[in-house]
Parts: C-alpha cells; sequence; structure tokens
C-alpha cells in the first residue's frame, strides 16, 4: 500500500484498486443513480417547468433528476465493457442493527423519553460488534443512559422528554 | 495596514476577554477528547456539540465551535498516527507517514511535528485572513446572481476533479446531491417539491442530518463490518521532541503545505481535505529521498499537517467574505450563526466586527490552545484510545442520534438519518465519493435562487454569465479545470495522490 509510487509511464489502472471489481461498482451505482433519477422524473412529472426567464419549480428539479437518470446509465455502459463481475461484500448484520437502532431512538423519543431511547438503542446497537459480550450489555447500555440523561437532560438543560410521558 | 491593525486589536480586545478565551479552550479541548475517538471526524463531533452552545452568546459560540472544529481536526491527527486510523478523510495521508514513524517508536515525535506545524499554519493563515478579508468583502459588493452561481458552478466542478476515483462518479454524486438539496417548498413559488406529503421536509432536509448520516452512522457501520483487523494496532508513545535534523527536514515542508493549504482552502469545495493530498504529493515529488515516503519520513507529517490546517481556516474566508459555506464543517458553522440570529453576507465584518474580527483572531487562539492541551495531554489521549471499539461505537451511535434529535427537537430527523446512514454505506461501497455530494446538497439551493434570479434580470438570456466580466473569468476558470482533468499527465498525478 504505497500509493503515491512511480506513476511514470504506467498504464492508468490504479494499483490498489482490482480491476475487475470496478466494472460491478459501475453497473449497480449507474443502476442506483438511474433508478433515482427516474423515481425523480416521475414524481415531479407535474412540477411546473416555466421558461428560462421564469423558471417555475419543476425547472431544475427536471434538468437535475434527467442528468442523474443519464449518467446512471452511463456508468451502466462503462460497467458492461469492464472485464468481471466482482459486487463488493456487504456485511448485512452491522448496517441493519445499526439502522434499526437509530429508528427505535426516533420512534421512541418522543414518547418513552431519553432514558428508554437511550437503553434501546444502545442495546439493539450493541449487538451489531463482531463478537457480543452478553454480560457487558446491559452494563453498557444502562450505564450510557444514565450518563446521557444526567448530561442532557439535567446538566445541560436541553428540552426534551426525559421520562416516559 | 493601519486598518488591518486596528481590527486585529479589536479581534484581540474581544477574543482574549477572559470568557471568550473560556469557550475557545473548553471547545478545543471537547473537541479534541470527542474528535480523537476512531471513526468521528470534525462533522459529527460539532454535530454533537452544536447543542452546548445554544445558550452562549453567539460571539461565545462562534468561537467555541471553532475551537471544537481544530480539536476534532486534531484529534482525528492523532488516531491517524496512533492507530492508522485518520478521523476524516483530511487526515488519510497522515496515516502513512505518521503510522509508519510510531511503528518505529516515534509517535511522540510525529504528534508533536503534527501539533508544531498546525500551530504554524494555524499563525501564518490567520493574518491572510486578516488581510484578504477586507479586499475580498469589497469584491462582494460587485457580486450579483450570476457572479455567486459562476463562483459555485467553479466549486463543483473543483470538486469532480479534487475527488477520490473516477470523474464519472463524483459528477453521478453531484447530481444527486443537487437533487437532495432541492427537497423542499421552492422558494420562489411555494410550491412542495419532493416532500412526499411530509410538513417536516417542506424546510428541506438540514445539512446536519445529511452529513452525520452518511459520515457519521455510515462510517459505524463500516468499521463494523470490516471487523477487528480494520480497527488498526495500538503504538506505543516515545519522547516528544524533535531533534535538530528533524526540524531541519520539517519546516521547509510545514512552509510549503501551509501555502498549498491556504491556496486550496479558499476554492469552495476545497477545505482541508485537498491541501493536505496535494502537500502529500509534493513532498514526495521534490524529495531526494522518495524512498523514505511510507516508512516514516517526517516530512510526510508535517506537510500535510501543516496543509490541512491551513486549509481548514482558509476555508472561513467564502464564507466569512462572501457568505458562501465552501463545504459541511462550514455549513455547520452559517446553521449555528442562524441559529443565533446572525445571517453570514459579506455585510458581517461592517455590522458585527466584534463577532468577525473576534472570530478571526480567536482562530489564532484556538490554534495555541490545542498546542497546550495537546502536548501534554497526549498521553491521556493514548489511554482514551486504549477502550475498545466495541465500548465506544455504542456510545458514538447514541451521541449522533442526541446530537439530531435536539437541533430541531425532531423525532423525524432522527429517522432520516438512518436513511442516509444507509445510503452512505452503498455509496462507499460502490466507490462513489461521498465530499461531493454533500457539497452539491449544501450549494445547490444557493445556485438555484441565484440562477433564477439571474436570468430574470436577463430576461431569460443566458449570455449574462458570460457578458459580466467576474462570472466570466470564474467560468473560464471552470473550463480549465476541467481541461486540467482531460489532460494525461495531470490524470495521472491525480491517481496517485487520491489513492492514497
Amino acid at each position: 500500500m504505497d500509493p503515491l509510487n512511480d506513476s511514470k509511464g504506467r498504464a492508468a489502472v490504479a494499483p490498489s484498486e482490482p480491476a475487475p471489481a470496478s466494472g460491478a461498482n459501475d453497473i449497480l451505482l449507474g443502476l442506483l443513480f438511474a433508478a433515482i433519477g427516474a423515481f425523480a422524473l416521475y414524481v415531479g412529472r407535474n412540477y411546473v417547468f416555466g421558461t428560462t426567464q421564469r423558471m417555475g419549480p419543476g425547472f431544475l428539479p427536471r434538468i437535475v433528476a434527467g442528468a442523474l437518470f443519464l449518467l446512471g446509465i452511463t456508468l451502466m455502459i462503462r460497467g458492461m465493457f469492464a472485464r468481471g463481475w466482482a459486487p463488493p461484500a456487504i456485511v448485512w448484520r452491522p448496517i441493519v442493527l445499526i439502522c434499526l437502532a437509530v429508528i427505535v431512538f426516533s420512534s421512541t423519543i418522543d414518547r418513552l423519553g431519553l432514558f428508554v431511547a437511550s437503553l434501546l438503542t444502545v442495546g439493539i446497537g450493541a449487538c451489531a460488534a463482531q463478537e457480543i459480550r452478553w454480560k457487558e450489555l446491559p452494563f453498557v447500555a444502562l450505564g450510557l443512559a444514565v450518563f446521557c440523561t444526567i448530561l442532557f437532560g439535567y446538566a445541560l438543560k436541553i428540552s426534551m422528554p426525559v421520562w416516559p410521558q | 495596514m493601519s486598518d488591518i491593525v486596528q481590527s486585529l486589536a479589536l479581534g484581540f480586545s474581544v477574543a482574549a476577554s477572559l470568557s471568550n478565551l473560556w469557550y475557545c479552550f473548553l471547545g478545543a479541548l471537547i473537541g479534541t477528547l470527542i474528535g480523537v475517538l476512531p471513526g468521528i471526524g470534525p462533522i459529527a463531533t460539532m454535530a454533537m456539540l452544536l447543542p452546548l452552545t445554544y445558550y452562549l452568546q453567539p460571539t461565545e459560540a462562534l468561537i467555541m465551535l471553532a475551537g471544537i472544529y481544530y480539536g476534532a481536526q486534531y484529534g482525528g491527527s492523532t488516531t491517524a498516527v496512533l492507530m492508522r486510523l485518520p478521523g476524516e478523510s483530511s487526515s488519510v495521508v497522515t496515516c502513512l507517514d505518521g503510522y509508519a514513524m510510531a511503528r518505529k517508536g516515534r509517535a511522540g515525535t510525529a504528534l508533536a511535528t503534527a501539533a508544531l506545524a498546525s500551530f504554524f499554519a494555524g499563525t501564518v493563515v490567520t493574518l491572510l485572513i486578516a488581510i484578504a478579508s477586507p479586499a475580498l468583502t469589497e469584491l462582494a459588493q460587485k457580486f450579483g446572481p450570476a457572479e455567486y452561481f459562476s463562483l459555485m458552478a467553479l466549486g463543483l466542478v473543483a470538486a469532480v476533479v479534487f475527488a477520490q476515483g473516477s470523474p464519472l462518479r463524483a459528477v453521478g454524486a453531484i447530481f444527486l446531491g443537487l437533487l437532495l438539496g432541492l427537497i423542499g417548498a421552492d422558494v420562489n413559488t411555494g410550491f412542495d417539491r419532493f416532500t412526499f406529503d411530509r410538513p417536516e421536509l417542506r424546510d428541506g432536509i438540514g445539512v446536519v442530518v445529511v452529513s452525520m448520516g452518511l459520515f457519521g452512522i455510515a462510517e459505524i457501520m463500516l468499521n463494523l463490518s470490516n471487523g477487528p483487523e480494520g480497527q488498526g494496532e495500538r503504538t506505543k508513545l516515545s519522547r516528544l521532541w524533535l531533534t535538530k535534523e528533524d526540524f531541519r527536514a520539517a519546516w521547509p515542508a510545514t512552509l510549503r503545505g501551509t501555502g498549498l493549504g491556504a491556496l486550496l482552502g479558499i476554492l469552495p469545495g476545497g477545505g482541508a481535505m485537498l491541501g493536505s493530498f496535494a502537500s502529500y504529493a509534493v513532498e514526495k515529488r521534490i524529495s531526494s529521498t522518495p524512498e523514505r515516503f511510507g516508512e516514516g519520513a517526517i516530512e510526510g507529517v508535517a506537510g500535510p499537517e501543516a496543509a490541512n490546517n491551513a486549509g481548514a481556516q482558509s476555508s472561513f474566508i467564502p464564507m466569512l467574505a462572501l457568505g458562501i459555506p465552501g463545504n459541511s464543517v462550514m455549513a455547520m458553522m452559517a446553521g449555528a450563526m442562524l441559529i443565533h440570529g446572525i445571517a453570514p453576507s459579506p455585510n458581517l465584518a461592517s455590522t458585527q466586527p466584534q463577532l468577525f474580527w473576534g472570530l478571526i483572531v480567536s482562530m489564532w487562539f484556538g490554534n495555541l490552545m490545542l498546542l497546550v492541551i495537546n502536548l501534554p495531554l497526549i498521553g491521556v489521549w493514548v489511554k482514551l484510545l486504549a477502550a475498545p471499539y466495541r465500548m465506544l461505537f455504542p456510545a458514538i451511535l447514541l451521541f449522533c442520534c442526541i446530537g439530531i434529535y435536539t437541533v430541531n427537537n425532531s423525532a423525524f430527523e432522527v429517522g432520516l438519518v438512518a436513511l442516509f446512514g444507509l445510503l452512505g454505506v452503498v455509496l462507499a461501497k460502490l466507490d462513489c465519493p461521498l465530499a461531493p455530494l454533500v457539497l452539491a446538497f449544501i450549494l445547490g439551493p444557493m445556485m438555484e435562487e441565484n440562477l433564477r434570479r439571474a436570468m430574470l434580470l436577463s430576461r431569460g438570456d443566458p449570455a449574462i454569465f458570460l457578458s459580466r466580466p467576474i462570472s466570466l473569468g470564474l467560468l473560464i476558470a471552470c473550463a480549465l479545470v476541467v481541461a486540467l482533468l482531460l489532460m494525461p499527465n495531470f490524470r495521472r498525478a491525480r491517481e496517485a495522490a487520491t489513492e492514497a
């Protein structure tokens, strides 16, 4: 991993990036861009376009979404010409559990307050670790919930529900 | 000249007041404390600590936030040297030689070099800002909507050129960022765009939400999926001070790094990262012994560290002088100013001279604080790093959630952060650069407003962008930057530098 090594006269392929992987990445990224662009074009199909002098609320959305769509297609075509198919390895457990922990915080904070929301968020989030230590987990969750309740709820007096309403 | 001295004196009188010094110190200390945690960059740190500043006077709040920013920046360098874990993109290159030095038992020297180089760069750029700001403010008076639009376009083009990896992906990231920026009620007509009938989306999505999701939450997920080996080894600390040879090797690199960083930081979209990469590439190119780089060359620490601090500071210039936040950190500063009822604009220096000059001078104090805090406390940071990641990340996760919630007391925004975290992981896994996306998201709404205004003024004739000299100059600069990208020599250098 010495990325700034001699770049004299070498081919444009970066040494640290395996060339076959970029084909899959281009196609998948292109697909994502094209899908988001198409979705935005569909949602904004009725937004008023206007004229160049008086641009309507739909002027830029349509141009930007259209450009994103076309760029996605371009990336997909480029990816198809690249050799090999090696999509990136994705470990799903941390991704799903961390997302879930954040969503649980967002859906409990207003009704159940900071203390309970913290307990749940840390409890779920900590399970995203590679190796879960079940004996340690309750103490981490409880410790953090108490610490944050005291710090944000009482010491800084930030206006947010602290206990269940 | 006497104007500058007078302004600086005013700034000193504000910044050196006991309470402001205290908040500057507190900000730098807490910023370092949080920023030194692995995987937390300045953006996440600032978002987390933003609530601490709500109850302060505006000047105190901004000074403290600036302190937090520098502290977090320096904290990132500390983890880069000791654990090969850059807290954020601008200390990525510090990993290369800083960690190599640490493995040779010279961690203390590397950290001291980083602190001293940062302090030097900070001092020079503080002076530069004081000198350049009035001139830029005057220039800003000549800026109409066409000029603003062209300047921001230049920022986006520059962000593509300096992004890592394929330029085509970076362009896609820009369009996606622009599209996300369009969410919310249209400023001119009040028409709801892409709000899906959620009233919370009418004001658009907050920069804090986007950057916390893309950088904070996504970073946790990536760290956890990389497994324990991705979390770096810890190294032992050594003596702190530099030898004579170290000094001799480090100071020219510091000088060059400061210049490069300051220059590149002014560009909208520049900030701290660009300068550090450019400086590393330059140091390696001009060194008579390039093979030492990557094996613990002190120039490879001093140059990039000076550059990232210089860039971090000069990125205040476009915001203070033109009211354009050039990166997500500055967008957060602008947000904090708005919370305190101050709109970032070219008039800031004349309407709020105390705040303006106080903030500029406190930047220098902030750098001094870093030196005072960090050299004695390096041992403490090392101890903090000994905490295992499985204990740290739940705390980081919870602080992120609480930080987002406190910005608007909105549970909905916390939910959005999960969505952006997911988007961030997917994009990172597909090698799509995130920095251009965030920049486009920040600049998008301003660009739309200025584009519409310019076109209204010119009665729909796009020639307005070419007929006004400043705008034309900026667009020519855009074209030059694109042309640069097409040159094979530059392409190769760019690939080499951004692969680091």
